[in-house]
């Protein structure tokens, strides 16, 4: 079926174009549209798939054409992530496009002002300064920093160039404040990133456990995925451990309130009671498990040049139960609030076996000073309880970006990471990259680079001298931004900012040199989503002005630094970089689908082995990797004899909590209609409109003491900044007393002034929910 | 515009009286939608967020309310509204935007007789009923016989490449 509709949309995009100039009217009798009718009818719309352009679920659509012009979109119904259902940010993708000042040719900084300037000169600047910084600094003078919004091949270009090119590891994404500690917990746990599970697994499910994870805004579709079922099958329950309580709480069937940083302690929690209550599954662990420790008090990173190794440390079962054996029902509840008999009832949940639990999390466990720990915990409980590896029983990490798996992970944009799980440090992995791009062995350095926190201090620092950026917009979105707008970097002389982007930013705005970008569908290009799905798309419509693609301006100016046998001349450079990175993903149970394959479906999920998709990875009989009889076959982790690991990780404190000097937590995040920094969605008129502008989300009863009241204002301030906010009280959510909640898409309100730039010592993944703030009434 | 949408054509003469200015009646339509397709904005204040307060009077179609008719939600099965109906709580705008939404959703058939072509994509509206059963809401036409509930037996989408279920898939429901 999806090829059939492939093959008719193809056709009739092809005739549209034959007979563009004709009026279409109505396609199977032509011409009887009276001449009077308006041709406003939907035949003269083409429509093309192309996954959504907003979060890591991956939706597909329906991008309806009609003169040059996105017309409409709708839900792909052939596509089984969503079924043809979108969200409001899916829905409202045409405006996107559309803002009346979209970036449309190259423009110089002179002094306070930009100066319209040529692509060539623009091409050859940049080549000239990292060239002359190369020359004089070496190659951890220059930097890049990319996205999880990066398509698959712009990426691998990026990739390419920086570590095998310049020789330079210095190339971070911006996935690295959102996903790096999923990538830590899985690549600690079972050797290999991404998860084992698939959507599929929702509609096997009996229990969804929500780990601190407001899915009906951040992950609307797969939520109504959920309640679906949960209408279809009465007994299915929603669990939801938060501190906010939040749109998913209202259709949970039981939400658990938890102190910030409670998270560990209740895993620990519910480990320990599968063990006292022999609830574990035995046969499972014995033939698919062993047991770590690792390193403990390891710090928050809040000083420049941090670095931590963790040692790992074989123990037993035994060694394993006494030390969760600290972790009782009281000692849970004081360190996280939640009651002895709701930790017991969370627990009986796991400890079903004739049910299936779906664990589901994303930034509340991965934006965490103990964000590897929280992963390793969760992971733990599945293991133990041997929800894993059957359909609906899976611990199931969501990404936040639409390629933050597809191309921050599984192509390796990390400072430390090469393709398909491979890292800098390993001689082997070099060899291979080395190997497939045609370098002389010991060409990429064997130390990884900064990773994006480090990144930005050693810019503000002047170590870094020339970075370019794209796809984000880092002078909204960085932890302890102060810090870095203080260093004024657009008037400085030893630095130069390249910035590419769709529309004018605070980062633009600070740039030396700014590019248009092309978006969406103005340009070939493939992403992954959460369910290890590549999907890939054609251009539908010409990009604005001048706006060209990422990928092209970062061959262009590779080729312009003498990185042409790196580049070679190709009529179809998107689909060439892919087919070549796909390379390195044969053979090690990563195989993605070939470009070709991928533009006749809705996506295909890895690992693709002769063009047929993997469901359940690990599962001998669904993965084709996996070999044996057992119930799983671990086949990544390696170093462990085939083994998952159970950690056991302690509850440790946040880096900063409340005091008498700052009694609030602070804690940050998105709404549904904003996406991260709002530059795309605040400039279409009906997100913007429903959420214009951002808040202070507080308890009623904070603010009765405080005496704040609905939309008075209050002042927040931290050890690092201070910001007047609205005050909003019960509306979208309410967080637990002692918390309030500010969402950071307002440029204009920049709430990541205040937050704190500590992060998890494995995954160097910043912690933006956990600061202390003090609040003060400014306006009633 | 207004000449364009004055030539809508449609169903049922009855419901657009000739007097009727149609450009009124697809401006209130077009209001509250991005383009033609789009989810319609909340045209209404949203008191509480609550759970199944939206299906309260969206369910059936029959509350009225200081002259206005809750429309009949097509996609019962959707129970989170605010997924994708968003209440406008401002008419200013970030930046100002380009985009112009079209309304095609125009019917058309091949001769005077024929029925009535489908304009619009019929994901998550198979429930033909549901807008165009009795309470339909002008301009969009009610049909004269709800009782034959098999509405594509007859009624086509309108061309090859509009996206949703095809012709042939069941898209009638109870009245």
């Amino acid at each position: 079926m999806p090829l059939d509709r492939k093959a008719e949309m193809t056709c009739t995009r092809r005739d549209f174009l034959k007979t563009a100039a004709v009026s279409a009217g109505v396609v199977t009798v032509p011409g009887c549209a009276p001449s009077s009718t308006p041709d406003l009818s939907l035949s003269d719309v083409t429509w093309s798939r192309a996954p959504c352009r907003f979060c890591g679920t991956g939706c597909g659509t329906l991008v309806g054409v009609r003169r040059g012009k996105i017309a409409a979109v709708t839900g792909d119904p052939d596509c089984s992530v969503n079924e043809g259902l979108l969200c409001a940010k899916g829905y409202h993708l045409p405006g996107v496009l559309y803002g009346e000042d979209r970036l449309t040719h190259p423009m110089l900084r002179r002094g306070d002002r930009f100066e319209r300037i040529g692509w060539d000169e623009a091409l050859d600047l940049i080549a000239e300064r990292f060239g002359a910084v190369l020359a004089e600094h070496g190659p951890n003078a220059l930097a890049m920093y990319g996205s999880g919004q990066w398509t698959i091949p712009e990426g691998y270009a990026a990739q390419k160039w920086f570590k095998g090119g310049l020789r330079s590891n210095n190339i971070d994404p911006n996935a690295r404040l959102c996903m790096a500690s999923a990538v830590t917990g899985f690549m600690t746990t079972f050797g290999g990133d991404e998860p084992m599970g698939c959507y599929d697994d929702i509609e096997h499910a009996d229990a969804y456990v929500l780990w601190g994870n407001n899915m009906a805004e951040m992950h609307p579709v797969l939520f109504s995925r959920m309640l679906a079922r949960k209408g279809k099958a009465s007994h299915v329950r929603i669990v939801d451990l938060t501190t906010r309580r939040t749109e998913t709480s209202r259709y949970a069937d039981d939400v658990l309130m938890m102190k910030p940083q409670g998270d560990l302690a209740i895993a620990n929690g519910i480990c320990r009671w599968l063990l006292v209550h022999d609830a574990i599954d035995s046969a499972f662990i014995n033939d698919h498990c062993t047991f770590r420790r690792g390193k403990e008090d390891i710090g928050y990173g809040t000083e420049d040049h941090f670095s931590f190794k963790d040692d790992p440390q074989p123990i037993t079962l035994d060694q394993y139960r006494a030390l969760v054996d600290d972790y009782t029902p009281q000692r849970v509840q004081e360190l996280s609030g939640v009651a002895p008999d709701d930790l017991e009832r969370l627990a009986r949940v796991f400890a079903d076996d004739r049910k299936n639990v779906i664990s589901f999390w994303c930034m509340g466990m991965n934006q965490h000073v103990r964000g590897t720990w929280i992963n390793n915990l969760v992971y733990a409980v599945h293991l133990l309880s041997g929800q894993i590896g059957r359909p609906g029983a899976t611990p199931f990490s969501l990404t936040g970006q639409p390629s933050a798996c597809g191309t921050a992970r599984e192509v390796g944009t990390l400072a430390h990471a090469l393709p398909s799980d491979m890292s800098v440090t390993v001689p082997e992995h070099r060899a291979k990259a080395e190997k497939i791009w045609g370098l002389p062995e010991g060409t990429i350095d064997p130390e990884p680079g900064l990773h994006a926190v480090e990144m930005f201090r050693a810019l503000e620092r002047g170590d870094v001298k020339a970075m370019w950026v794209q796809v984000t917009n880092p002078f909204v979105t960085m932890p302890n931004l102060r810090r870095f707008r203080d260093a004024k970097l657009a008037h400085r002389d030893d630095s130069f900012l390249v910035v590419s982007d769709v529309y004018p930013t605070p980062t633009t705005a600070i740039a030396d040199l700014v590019l248009p970008s092309s978006l969406w569908v103005e340009k070939v290009g493939a992403f992954g989503n959460s369910e290890r799905r590549t999907q890939v798309w054609d251009q539908l419509v010409p990009p604005p002005g001048e706006a060209r693609p990422d990928v092209w301006q970062t061959v262009e100016v590779a080729r312009r630094m003498g990185f042409e046998a790196l580049f070679p001349e190709s009529d179809d450079l998107e689909r060439d970089l892919y087919e070549e990175y796909r390379t390195f993903t044969l053979g090690v149970g990563k195989d993605v689908a070939t470009w070709d394959d991928l533009s006749e479906v809705a996506g295909l999920r890895w690992p693709v082995v002769d063009g047929k998709e993997t469901r359940w990875r690990y599962v001998p009989g669904e993965d084709p990797y996996a070999q044996g009889e057992g119930r799983m076959d671990f086949y990544k982790a390696k170093k462990t004899d085939n083994r998952a690991v159970i950690w056991f990780r302690p509850w440790e404190p946040a880096a900063e909590e409340p005091d008498d000097e700052y009694p609030f937590w602070l804690s940050t995040g998105r709404v549904l209609e904003h996406w991260h920094s709002g530059s795309m969605t605040r400039r279409i008129p009906e997100l913007h409109r429903a959420v214009p502008h951002t808040y202070c989300e507080m308890h009623p009863d904070d603010a009765r003491e405080l005496g704040a009241v609905q939309n008075g204002t209050v002042r927040l301030t931290t050890r690092r900044g201070t910001i007047d906010l609205p005050v909003s009280i019960g509306r979208r959510a309410t967080p637990m007393r002692g918390i309030v909640f500010v969402p950071f898409f307002e440029e204009e309100q920049l709430i990541n002034d205040l937050t704190l730039d500590a992060f998890c010592p494995i995954s160097k993944e910043p912690d933006y929910k956990k600061c202390a703030v003090r609040l003060e009434v400014v306006s009633t | 515009m207004s000449a364009l949408r004055c030539a809508l054509p449609v169903t049922i003469a009855v419901l657009l009286a000739a007097c009727a200015p149609a450009d009124v009646q697809a401006t209130g339509r077009m209001d509250t939608r991005a383009y033609d397709g789009a989810p319609p904005t909340i045209p209404h204040s949203v008191e509480e967020l609550g759970r199944g307060n939206c299906q309260a009077c969206h369910t059936s179609g029959h509350v009225e309310w200081e002259g206005k008719r809750a429309p009949r939600t097509p996609h019962p099965e959707h129970v989170r509204c605010t997924q994708c109906h968003l209440e406008p709580l401002t008419d200013e705008l970030f930046r100002p935007n380009t985009f112009v939404g079209e309304a095609w959703a125009t019917g058309q058939r091949q001769h005077p007789a024929a029925p009535w072509l489908i304009p619009h994509p019929l994901t998550m509206r198979e429930n033909c009923l549901a807008c165009h059963g009795e309470h339909a809401i002008e301009p969009v036409p009610a049909s004269t016989h709800p009782e034959r509930a098999r509405c594509t037996q007859c009624h086509l989408p309108v061309a090859e490449s509009a996206p949703g279920p095809r012709p042939g898939v069941p898209t009638g429901g109870s009245p």
